[in-house]
């Protein structure tokens, strides 16, 4: 699975953003049913396949800046601490 | 017992500096830039990437203009007669490579003796800081040089410049590396003209590697307003120590800076590059390269004007001492 960040210029935008992506569908890319999608302030981030991830970076809107794509991310057990302690604390 | 100390007036000589660079023990503690040619038939290895049934000459012409090396990427244009994929993104390597020719040797590099038992070609993180860079012409990305508003002045083209990792001696000519094996920082033209726009999403800096990609807004000299305080230089640094746990990994840092402006901000991203999937520090063969090419599927052309390429492998001592070789 791979990692998209979103930003986007208000807190309202990337609620909109995270309930669209939640219908199974963004900017016309579907998401299918495996995606995950999670937001706080006005960040958004998908959790996806890497083909879908790839197809989402063609059609980014103006207005939307994409932070970070991790295509490997590191599961939990060779994530360094920093990234336990942001996983741990996201399950609280 | 009474302790007395030197008294404040005595005189003390400091050394004289030598010329030049070179952090060897009889030289300077720095080191300086070296310069690689713009000539990109000079010591360069081009490489097309993935992008099956096109020749390269037909989407990419890569020369020496003057004082700049110029880069045209064609995409859909007149020399193409099939959609243009040039996304260096994600598991997609297409564009143009330009790879050295031949791989670094930290420690040749530094004029130090390579310690026993740490046979080229590894490289060793913990004593030597590796940084790349490149400074554009003003304008550094736009639409191609038949029209440079095509492509929204360039839009999404992506300069890469970092390293390629190879298991094996490419003897000269390195192959185009594979899927994870190339880190790199990375500039992006993201939208507006670049010789006129005020917007701070002109052009984003930051990181390209295989596992992921990540770019923040930066200012271009090219812009109005910025043209003595904006960035014109991408910046790729590699080095610190190597921790074993929980992964094999090391840090790395790229994006855009000022060549004029020296203490001006400087907009990175950073990576922390790991065993699992592109650890390039035992025994592999490390080449310094540029990536042409863009950031998604929607571009299809634009021009990248490089003033110069350099490098700059900075030895810093660690648990032994250097020995000059």
């Amino acid at each position: 699975m791979s990692l998209i960040l979103f930003e986007t210029s208000s807190s309202s935008t990337a609620e909109s953003l995270a309930a669209d992506a939640n219908t199974g569908s963004l900017w016309g890319v579907s998401l299918g049913t495996t995606t995950e999608v999670s937001q706080y302030s006005n960040f958004v981030l998908l959790e996806l396949t890497q083909t879908r991830a790839l197809s989402l970076t063609n059609v980014i809107p103006e207005g939307v800046d994409m932070s970070l794509m991790d295509m490997d991310p590191p599961s939990f057990t060779s994530a360094d601490m920093n990234g336990k302690v942001w996983y741990l604390r996201g399950m609280s | 017992m009474a302790r007395t100390s030197p008294a404040t007036t005595s005189t003390r000589t400091f050394p004289t500096r030598d010329a030049g660079g070179g952090g060897t023990p009889a030289g300077n503690k720095w080191t300086d830039w070296t310069v690689l040619p713009n000539d990109p038939t000079d010591g360069w290895t081009r490489r097309n990437g993935v992008y099956p049934g096109t020749p390269d000459a037909q989407y990419c012409d890569l020369a020496e203009d003057g004082d700049f090396l110029v880069v045209d990427l064609h995409g859909n244009g007149s020399k193409t007669t099939t959609s243009t994929e040039l996304r260096m993104t994600g598991n997609t390597k297409k564009g143009v490579f330009l790879i050295r020719d031949q791989p670094i040797d930290v420690w040749a590099a530094s004029g130090l003796a390579r310690p026993t038992g740490h046979d080229f070609p590894r490289t060793h993180p913990e004593g030597f800081l590796i940084k790349l860079a490149v400074e554009f012409d003003t304008v550094a990305i736009s639409g191609p040089a038949s029209s440079p508003s095509d492509n929204g002045y360039g839009n999404v083209i992506q300069v890469d410049a970092g390293i390629c990792v190879y298991d094996a001696d490419q003897s000269g000519s390195p192959a185009i590396p594979a899927n994870n094996r190339n880190l790199a920082g990375s500039l992006m033209k993201v939208t507006g003209n670049p010789a006129t726009g005020g917007s701070s999403r002109v052009y984003k800096a930051g990181y390209n590697n295989y596992t992921g990609v990540s770019h923040v807004n930066t200012i271009w000299k090219s812009q109005s307003g910025y043209e003595t305080t904006g960035n014109d230089t991408l910046v790729w640094h590699c080095g610190l120590q190597l921790p074993k746990r929980p992964a094999l990994s090391n840090y790395l840092m790229s994006g855009a800076i000022s060549s004029v402006n020296p203490f001006g901000d400087a907009m990175m991203a950073s990576y922390t590059q790991s065993s699992s999937s592109d650890a390039f520090l035992d025994s592999k063969y490390l080449h310094f390269y540029l990536g042409f090419g863009a950031f998604n599927n929607a571009a299809t052309a634009g021009q990248v004007r490089i003033k110069s390429i350099r490098y700059l492998i900075q030895p810093l001592v660690g648990r032994i001492p250097f020995v000059a070789a």
